[in-house]
């Protein structure tokens, strides 16, 4: 099992799953975390991402197709199977505010597929939302600046209007406040 | 493509971790890459819960007795710890004659230099820190294993066939005995000189070299009165390195 993909294994993922794809009609993914920070080029391309988490797909009954497609995928390139993972969508209920306008559109894949990569100030806030040890790593090479945690700021805020867990909402706080104390 | 000079990420993707670059040329030193792991934990937070997770798959790869001797004679205060805290984090149980040799920092404080170098990211570290990082006096979050990040069995003996004798003999003096031959010259001198090496007692290095002689795993040669040690890539090795 080739479980770990940079960017180069993340394209030729995506491309077959383009390739193996079957709708009738064109549908949008929107890919986030490590993979979209490699895809539009904010990460290093030395990073690696053990699956692609993505955040929506539109139209969203098409979520079968993807899956079927992406089990194919796994099988060609001997990725573990939950390579394309929407499971974020259960830990991030919404993303921060304007994301739609800012994502990156990476192009069509195969006839129907369309995909996009969240920005760079999006990536941030999810960062700093999950506030592992990596995901300071990755802060750092992300040269967060004083927009971009106003941005992450603001996220919270937007999650604090909805049932998310306060604590990590604290947490989250407490990482941006030791950021901004950073030289 | 292969990497002839190798970093410490092209050796664990050697040993089939899941690291994005290409894997060194041959099978690295275990311990030693275990050693400078340790090292660099403090600037790469990704080492910790992959080499963790292999240790839990592989870890009885490592000849424990050669590790708690490197770890003593090649590692600073500070990586002994880390080397603690990774040991700990993958499997205590099997680590446990190798803890019982290393301690903790004081005064504490984060692991990462990275939140080292920051009071409030310093005081978030504290904690949120793991039960064994606090331990080992270097505070890092509890670590999830990432078993999708490491290669099967199937291809990490094919890419690594040296490691199969070491997992037969379940890492013990015996394993210690064909690594410390492998890539220790001085150790090959006399069975005094693997003694010192090892630090282990004179009747276990004797019982370990007697049957890895019967099982002609090593090879001995008589100068005077002295008598040398050779141990042999085991075949599959040999045809990989050529």
């Amino acid at each position: 099992m080739n479980s770990h993909m940079n960017s180069t294994t993340v394209q030729q993922a995506l491309e077959l799953l383009g390739e193996h794809f079957r709708w009738p009609e064109p549908v949008e993914i929107t890919l986030v975390g490590g993979a979209a920070g490699m895809l539009i080029g904010t990460l290093p391309p030395e990073r690696t991402t053990s699956d692609c988490d993505v955040v929506r797909h539109l139209p969203e009954d098409a979520g079968f197709g993807l899956i079927t497609a992406a089990a194919t995928v796994a099988e060609i390139m001997g990725l573990d199977e939950r390579w394309l993972n929407s499971d974020v969508t259960n830990v991030v209920p919404t993303m921060p505010d304007g994301w739609r306008d800012r994502r990156h559109r990476l192009g069509y894949f195969g006839e129907h597929l369309i995909v996009f990569a969240a920005d760079r100030v999006d990536l941030i806030a999810l960062k700093f939302l999950a506030g592992r040890d990596q995901d300071l790593d990755d802060l750092e090479a992300l040269a967060v600046t004083g927009e971009d945690t106003e941005t992450a700021r603001h996220y919270l805020e937007q999650l604090a209007a909805t049932d998310y867990d306060a604590e990590k909402l604290t947490a989250a706080r407490e990482l941006i406040d030791a950021w901004e104390t950073k030289p | 493509m292969i990497a002839t000079e190798a970093t410490l990420e092209n050796q664990w993707a050697r040993l089939g971790a899941a690291f994005s670059t290409e894997p060194a040329a041959r099978t690295p030193d275990l311990e030693r890459c275990l050693i400078r792991t340790a090292e660099a934990m403090p600037d790469n937070p990704r080492l910790l819960p992959v080499v963790a997770t292999w240790l839990d798959r592989y870890g009885d790869a490592v000849a424990r007795d050669r590790l708690t001797a490197l770890a003593d004679t090649e590692a600073s205060v500070d990586t002994r710890a880390a080397l603690g805290l990774l040991l700990e984090t993958a499997d205590p149980g099997r680590f446990r004659a190798v803890l019982k040799g290393l301690a903790p920092v004081t005064p504490t404080r984060p692991l990462y230099r990275q939140q080292a170098a920051n009071a409030a990211l310093s005081k978030r570290a504290e904690r949120l820190a793991s039960d064994a990082s606090r331990r080992w006096g270097l505070w890092s979050q509890p670590v999830d294993k990432k078993p999708d990040a490491i290669r099967p069995p199937a291809w990490v003996m094919r890419f690594n066939p040296t490691l199969r004798d070491r997992i037969d003999m379940r890492g013990d003096l015996r394993a210690a005995v064909l690594a410390a031959l492998w890539h220790d010259p001085e150790a090959r001198e006399s069975k005094a000189a693997l003694q010192r090496l090892l630090g282990a007692s004179r009747r276990g290095i004797s019982n370990a070299i007697e049957n890895l002689e019967t099982t002609q795993r090593i090879e001995l040669t008589h100068d005077g009165r002295e008598t040398r040690l050779c141990a042999p890539l085991p075949p599959a090795a040999r045809r990989k390195a050529a």
